[in-house]
């Protein structure tokens, strides 16, 4: 069984419904779309559902639209539910008229009825079954209803297909011509799982992947026919669209009431402030900042309470279990494992109050109205309102950030916000900050910390200025979203995206972090056992000609680099590097390093190459190892000509 | 060679989806840069040029194929009514179309010509 259906329409929750946990999420094979498949028994048997991704149509506009299409086409699933939102029937109905023509059998689960009604529209769905012939099933997902008649509604179907007879949408009558026309040439090449029917009117809609199939197809003299057809009724796809939408007015017709015109609904009364230019960046601001206050007030603590109490526990634990074992084997575990992998793990508590944010301002609507209040500004570097999530995403973890890239359409709005994300400054930058600045800068220091986050910001916009001129000729992607309806948020939706979310960065940043920890560690530990002459070392003073521009000692040079495991090693690895403890650290540094030479390497780590967990995720994201070596290129000669420039202006004032 | 020809004059790649001049699919023919006045009916206006709380129909577009298409999925087919939601004359709008509000860029709002409601200016 497949679930098809349109965004914002409660699709997952109904998925969850049906699955509980049972669920399995990874990725469609080659893309970077989220693929959940689950099973629920019902009376003994066991069904298989593919979620679908949410699609408005099932042209060749996105990844997401040809994933669905295929899906159906090939494999053809014993049934499509398709998911339908009772509060915007006419728009769902459409994604409905492109289902009935291929071969699996629909059924149409329309949710959030509780909402419609709450807007005044109210849906009939016996009369909506009598006109489409196919069975209606009313839903409220987040209240449980109606799960149960859809599990019925799909077992009937399946054990008896006979009753099944779905009106099927007409074409437009000024095309009806051209379009058997267009068939009966056609329809002797068109392959296997395809309905030629189905081929022919994506033909006349101009769908780039049809066409791209049935030119390899076609012989040539055929082809160059069906071509100059095409070519004179290249406005097909808008006609073929108003086909569709005048077949979905005749059916809902009779089992549509919609509400007086006029009447101020709550999301209307919302939006006022919401979507305002003004207003509603102060509504963004709020509650950014309570997001913010959230984390360090509540997050920070539970890291640092994990930091004292299981990381070092555990180290402790393991050098006590360890004690027989060679020095390196202690070493390995207690120094390289422990303290890389586990301190990256102790980043758990602020991505679920980042991940619990998101998911709450998700599923009550309010995130598209972020992504339209901020379009302005991403506009100026070539980006639209979408990418701004995933960059806020940033400031919790740059991991989560970068793959958040995807609700982004176009490949190219997607690369470079994944190219921008590591700019963000995450936490792990943040507390770097806050142990350095105090002891340099005295009471200026939170000033100096708003500064250099001020500085990254800038970096970031002025990057993705240039990276968009030079890189994709400035060009501007389509800003087209939907603002779906506010509504109350479900917990069960939230608590199970937050879980996915975080699974999901446990998975990622747990093995890379593991492999590329465990390497450190030997750079550090090898070929003497001291780090003070190990090849991190040797590294280090490697770059301490560069580092001398900075007025940087190997030392820190090798702090930098140690950084690639996660960004507070940088600490850990200077207390080891001057032997001592973090404590002592903060007497000693001020004596080695001048506050310019301090703010130098500040600009460096806040702008330097992200940790390793963010490198491999923009790898895996952008599927592209051009560009994300371009990525680290970029950071490392961006974040070393911001420390030197820092540095030789602070060094003339002093 | 066959391959790389491009179908209906149009570039391969997937993913542009602003207005490529040469395969721009015009449902209306040429119009000038901001309005043109059909003889005798209510005048023919860009999207974007409406005022919050107007109404008006969809009669076409001025856009590249992928643009119109995925604005035909959503809602704008010519006769759909549209309201003007939010315009503020910068920055992007919000229009509601089939019970639906949606976002639109303001580069997109001018590629969706509509038949305004209000009574044609004179002079």
């Amino acid at each position: 069984m497949a679930l098809a259906g349109q965004p914002n329409v409660g699709k997952s929750t109904v998925f969850n419904l049906l699955t509980g946990l049972s669920q399995h999420v990874g990725n469609w094979p080659g893309k970077t779309v989220e693929r959940k498949e689950g099973v629920y028994s019902h009376n003994g048997t066991e069904v298989q559902i593919v979620d679908l991704p949410g699609t408005y149509s099932l042209s060749a506009n996105s990844a997401e639209e040809l994933i669905a299409r295929d899906y159906i086409i090939k494999e053809r699933p014993d049934v499509v539910v398709a998911v339908v939102n009772a509060s915007s029937m006419e728009r769902n109905l459409y994604l409905v008229a492109e289902l009935l023509p291929l071969r699996s059998p629909v059924i149409v689960a329309v949710n959030m009825m509780d909402v419609a009604e709450q807007h005044g529209v109210k849906v009939e769905p016996e009369v909506l079954e009598a006109a489409l012939g196919v069975p209606v099933v009313p839903m409220v997902a987040t209240k449980n209803q109606g799960i149960r008649e859809l599990v019925e509604a799909i077992d009937e179907l399946v054990s008896d297909g006979t009753r099944y007879q779905p009106k099927q949408p007409e074409i437009r009558e000024d095309h009806v011509e051209i379009l058997s026309e267009l068939r009966e040439l056609v329809a002797p090449y068109v392959p296997a799982p395809y309905p030629e029917d189905w081929v022919s009117l994506k033909l006349l809609e101009g769908d780039e992947e049809i066409l791209e199939m049935m030119e390899e197809r076609l012989p040539e003299g055929v082809w160059e026919e069906v071509h100059a057809i095409l070519r004179k009724h290249e406005d097909a796809v808008v006609s073929v669209a108003s086909g569709r939408y005048e077949w979905v007015g005749r059916m809902t017709r009779a089992a549509l009431v919609r509400p007086r015109i006029g009447q101020v609904t709550l999301t209307e009364r919302l939006d006022r402030w919401a979507t305002h230019p003004l207003w509603g960046l102060l509504v963004l601001a709020g509650i950014l900042g309570l997001v913010f206050w959230l984390t360090y007030s509540v997050g920070a603590p539970l890291q640092g309470l994990l930091e004292t109490y299981v990381v070092a526990g555990s180290a402790e634990l393991a050098a006590g279990a360890l004690s027989g074992a060679p020095v390196w084997l202690t070493s390995l575990v207690v120094d390289g494992l422990i303290g890389g992998v586990g301190t990256v793990l102790t980043f758990i508590p602020i991505l679920i109050i980042f991940f619990a944010f998101l998911g709450l301002l998700e599923d009550v609507g309010y995130m598209a109205r972020a992504g339209y209040v901020m379009d302005r500004f991403m506009h100026l570097m070539g980006l639209h309102g979408k990418s701004f999530m995933p960059l806020f995403l940033g400031f919790g973890c740059n991991v989560p950030a970068v793959m958040g890239t995807r609700v982004i359409e176009s490949r190219r709005g997607r690369l470079l916000t994944a190219m921008l994300a590591p700019l963000v400054p995450c936490t792990a930058r943040m507390m770097v900050l806050a142990f350095f600045t105090p002891l340099f800068f005295g009471s200026a220091a939170p000033l100096v910390a708003w500064g250099l986050v001020a500085l990254s910001l800038a970096v970031l916009a002025v990057s993705g200025v240039v990276i968009n001129k030079v890189a994709f000729g400035g060009e501007l992607s389509a800003f087209i979203m939907e603002l779906p309806l506010y509504h109350v948020p479900n917990g069960r939706t939230i608590g199970l995206l937050i879980w996915q979310r975080s699974l999901a960065f446990f998975k990622r940043a747990g093995t890379v972090i593991l492999v590329v920890s465990v390497l450190l560690w030997a750079l550090s530990a090898l070929p003497t056992g001291e780090i003070e002459t190990s090849y991190l070392a040797a590294i280090g003073r490697l770059l301490a000609p560069v580092g001398a521009l900075m007025g940087l000692s190997w030392q820190m040079m090798v702090a930098l680099v140690a950084s690639f495991v996660a960004k507070e090693n940088a600490i850990a690895s200077l207390g080891v590097l001057y032997g001592s403890g973090e404590a002592s650290l903060a007497q000693i540094l001020p004596q080695i390093l001048t506050p310019a030479a301090a703010l130098g390497y500040l600009v460096v780590q806040m702008l330097f190459i992200p940790c390793v967990a963010t490198v491999a995720t923009v790898l895996h994201e952008t599927n592209s190892w051009k560009w994300t070596l371009f990525n680290v290129v970029f950071l490392l000669v961006v974040s070393f000509g911001m420390g030197v420039l820092v540095y030789q202006v602070a060094s003339l004032f002093g | 060679m066959r391959r790389g020809r491009g179908v209906l004059g149009r570039r391969r790649g997937r993913q542009d989806q602003g207005s490529v001049p040469e395969d721009v699919v015009q449902v209306l023919g040429q119009l000038g840069p901001m309005s043109v006045r059909a003889a005798g009916g209510p005048s023919l206006i860009r999207l974007g040029a409406l005022k919050k709380g107007e109404r008006a129909t969809i009669e076409g577009f001025e856009a590249g194929h992928s643009l119109v298409s995925r604005l035909a999925a959503l809602g704008f087919t010519p006769g759909a009514e549209v309201e003007m939601i939010q315009n503020f004359g910068q920055g992007p709008v919000i229009v509601g179309v089939r019970d639906t509000r949606i976002a639109l860029g303001r580069g997109e709002a001018a590629k969706v010509l509509v038949r305004d409601a209000r009574p044609p200016v004179i002079g």
